[in-house]
């Protein structure tokens, strides 16, 4: 069985990647654009590992270990700052956050 | 055939610990059944009706603290990969990793976040 | 493991230890021992933070630098300066906040604790020799500022500014990794010096590189606010805590440049494919930068556009690198650090004067609030006077020989047309500085003049610092050259 050729995994994290920046231009609920955010950063892990894979090397395994962690952090201070925006503000639309322009 | 010896000592154990815990859990505990504990249990809320019911915002502080102590893990399979090769180094340098997932969890305790009002 | 020598390893990494140490310490402190008094934390970060210093410095004087952690870690003199730049600012930030956090009613150990972390951060995107090092850095910076904005809990400003800056930087730390990915795809290394051996005699990218070095400029763009990636800079900035605002002013653009020359020294064989791009960048960040300066009526707001002009001279100083011409890459590169160092001079000082006047119930940040501030408060308005005219570049300040260094080696590589532009646009932002002067002095004040501000000695101190520091080495700029002349 021939093996997936490494392309293949980078057209794949550059579709998701797509996905991703598409949700986060046009949708409205910061905890969605949030998902979209994770969502890119796992396309950018596919391509780590597919990369890594093709040089027969582990720095694309090690790359993405940290790429968890960094994600990992993101959510923990990323919900923390939405939950403290609904405490004082009892909303999280975006459209609706807009003391702070020009 | 002898190569699976440690795979069935493994699932035994695995099956023991569950029977042993739940066995002595049945003895060490009082018994007080009531309609709330009778019910499925579904990590707090009630668990039939809409899914869309907000959920109590502490459930995001501990899922907050999950997530550190969650990606721990991933950490820990390449240090015990690699742990032959450095020795005491890597021992050391693991300490301190848990360590300072310690002092986060210490100052959540003391600023009160594992407080269930 | 061959090659593994942990103490030198560890020896090389000592400063970023002591701040993480530090870190850990105060804010098991804080939450343990010394409950409440928030002196004792504010003195061990300010103490901590000048330790790390001390080590940098001697660094410095002794010469000794090698990579460390299979090169993954670099301290050379760039890394080095930029450092000491780093902690300049934590420093400064630090004396800031004592008083005004108290009255601000936010007077939370954590914040001196994130300070201290995110300039780790920032000194490690300083000293990354490696993408991903690179990466980590900006991320460690990134997320002590996104929290440290939205630090006022009770005002939906800063809570709002916090989530702006959040879900942007996030949206453009996932660019910059794609781009990391697509480097390491294209080139098969993350390691600086190995990408510039696989890339040598090249002269064109192959397409992956190619995508990865234009996301890497948009990551990197955003951090340092240049345009067209500037949107969140003026709203954050107006909305943090203003103490929040003078640090992240400073250390996220240092850090941020720091990574810049770097990167773009490595991928110097493509300069023909980058370059175009950040002069592009360059030209629409001076102009918009400074026109769009000109209609805010906020001091803040107006300190951020003029933020994002100043990002704009720097990258002069970027393109101004590549050139055959070793004694300019050298000048352009010295420019860019003397001028970061004036730049967190003149913007902590400016910020600083709005935090000292800062009281219980008034933040000061509007045109109203500080005009007629001369009769009001005569030192904080002749203070801020300093600055606004360093900030225009006139001389005799560090503002104006910072501005002429860049423009120097930007005629020395030959860009005479980017070196006119910046000229031009100089000029023109000296209106708006002068504004804000003018105002000052010269016109009445809408209000009746309140108490002495309440913003204490450490940030009067701070502030005095800077202007001293304007002064003395726009008078004296062999000083700095000194240091920044270590590149050499």
């Amino acid at each position: 069985m021939p093996a997936v050729p490494t392309s293949y995994y980078l057209g794949l994290s550059g579709v998701l990647f797509t996905i991703g920046m598409i949700g986060v231009l046009i949708k409205r609920n910061p905890i969605v654009i949030f998902m979209c955010i994770e969502l890119m950063l796992n396309a950018v892990n596919l391509s780590f590992i597919a990369s890594g894979r093709h040089f027969g090397h582990m720095a694309g395994q090690m790359m993405v270990i940290f790429v968890m962690a960094i994600a990992a952090a993101e959510v923990a201070i990323g919900l923390g700052i939405i939950v403290a925006i609904f405490r004082t503000k009892e909303t999280i639309n975006i459209d609706e956050i807009n003391l702070l322009k020009y | 055939m002898q190569s699976y010896v440690p795979f069935v000592m493994f699932t035994a154990i695995g099956f023991a610990f569950i029977f042993v815990t739940l066995l002595m859990a049945r003895f060490v505990r009082p018994s007080a059944p009531n309609p709330n504990k009778q019910e499925t249990y579904e990590c707090g809320p009630v668990p039939v009706g809409d899914a869309w019911n907000q959920f109590n915002i502490h459930y995001y502080l501990f899922a907050l603290l999950f997530v550190v102590f969650d990606v721990e893990a991933a950490f820990l399979y390449p240090w015990a990969m690699a742990f032959r090769m450095f020795g005491l180094y890597a021992v050391v340098e693991m300490i301190i990793f848990v360590a300072l997932l310690g002092v986060g969890l210490v100052y959540a305790w003391r600023r009160e976040a594992l407080e269930w009002e | 493991m061959n090659g593994v020598n942990i103490s030198e390893d560890l020896y090389q990494i000592l400063p970023l230890i002591v701040l993480w140490g530090a870190a850990c310490v105060i804010l098991m402190g804080d939450v343990i021992l010394w409950k409440r008094s928030r002196g004792i934390t504010a003195f061990l970060s300010l103490a901590s933070c000048l330790v790390a210093m001390w080590l940098v410095l001697q660094r410095v004087v002794s010469g000794d630098n090698t990579s460390a952690f299979h090169d993954s870690i670099l301290n050379d003199p760039l890394a080095l300066i930029t450092t000491i730049a780093l902690l300049v600012t934590a420093s400064l930030s630090i004396l800031l906040a004592w008083s005004y956090l108290k009255n601000r009613g936010m007077n939370h150990g954590e914040y001196y604790v994130l300070l201290i972390l995110s300039v780790t951060g920032a000194m490690l995107m300083a000293s990354a020799n490696d993408l991903i090092i690179l990466f980590i850095g900006l991320e460690i910076l990134s997320f002590s500022l996104y929290i440290l904005a939205g630090f006022s809990r009770n005002e939906v400003k800063s809570q709002e500014s916090s989530l702006k800056y959040f879900l942007l930087g996030a949206f453009a730390s996932a660019f910059l990794l794609y781009g990391i990915a697509m480097i390491y795809g294209g080139t098969g290394s993350i390691n600086f010096d190995v990408i510039a051996k696989e890339i040598q005699g090249a002269t064109a990218p192959n397409p992956m590189l190619m995508i990865g070095i234009a996301l890497l400029l948009v990551g990197l763009g955003f951090k340092a606010a240049v345009i067209p990636f500037h949107q969140w800079t003026p709203d954050v900035y107006e909305g943090a805590p203003t103490s929040v605002t003078a640090y992240m002013a400073g250390a996220a653009k240092i850090g941020a440049f720091a990574a810049i020359l770097r990167v773009f020294n490595t991928l110097m064989p493509f300069h023909e494919f980058w370059v175009p791009a950040i002069y592009i960048i360059a030209v629409l960040t001076m102009v918009f930068g400074n026109l769009l300066a000109i209609t805010q009526t906020n001091v803040k707001r107006m300190l951020a556009y003029s933020s994002i002009a100043h990002a704009g001279y720097l990258l002069v100083a970027v393109v101004s690198m590549v050139t055959s011409n070793v004694t300019a890459h050298d000048q352009a590169i010295e420019g860019a650090l003397f001028y970061l160092f004036a730049y967190i001079f003149m913007t902590i000082g400016a910020f600083g004067v709005l935090v000292y006047l800062s009281s219980h119930d008034k933040d000061y940040q509007t045109f109203d609030d500080i005009r007629g501030l001369a009769r009001r408060h005569p030192l904080p308005a002749y203070l801020m006077m300093f600055f606004m005219l360093s900030l225009g570049g006139i001389p005799p300040t560090m503002g104006f020989v910072g501005k002429w260094l860049i423009f120097i080696a930007a005629i020395h590589s030959g860009q005479v047309g980017l070196a006119i532009v910046m000229a031009l646009v100089s000029v023109a932002a000296v209106y708006y500085y002068l504004k804000v002067v003018w105002m000052m002095c010269f016109e009445a004040p809408t209000k009746a003049p309140s108490d002495i501000p309440a913003n204490g000695f450490p940030a009067l101190l701070s502030v005095t610092f800077c202007a001293i520091a304007t002064v003395i080495f726009g008078v004296l700029p062999d000083l700095m050259i000194n240091i920044t002349g270590l590149i050499r």
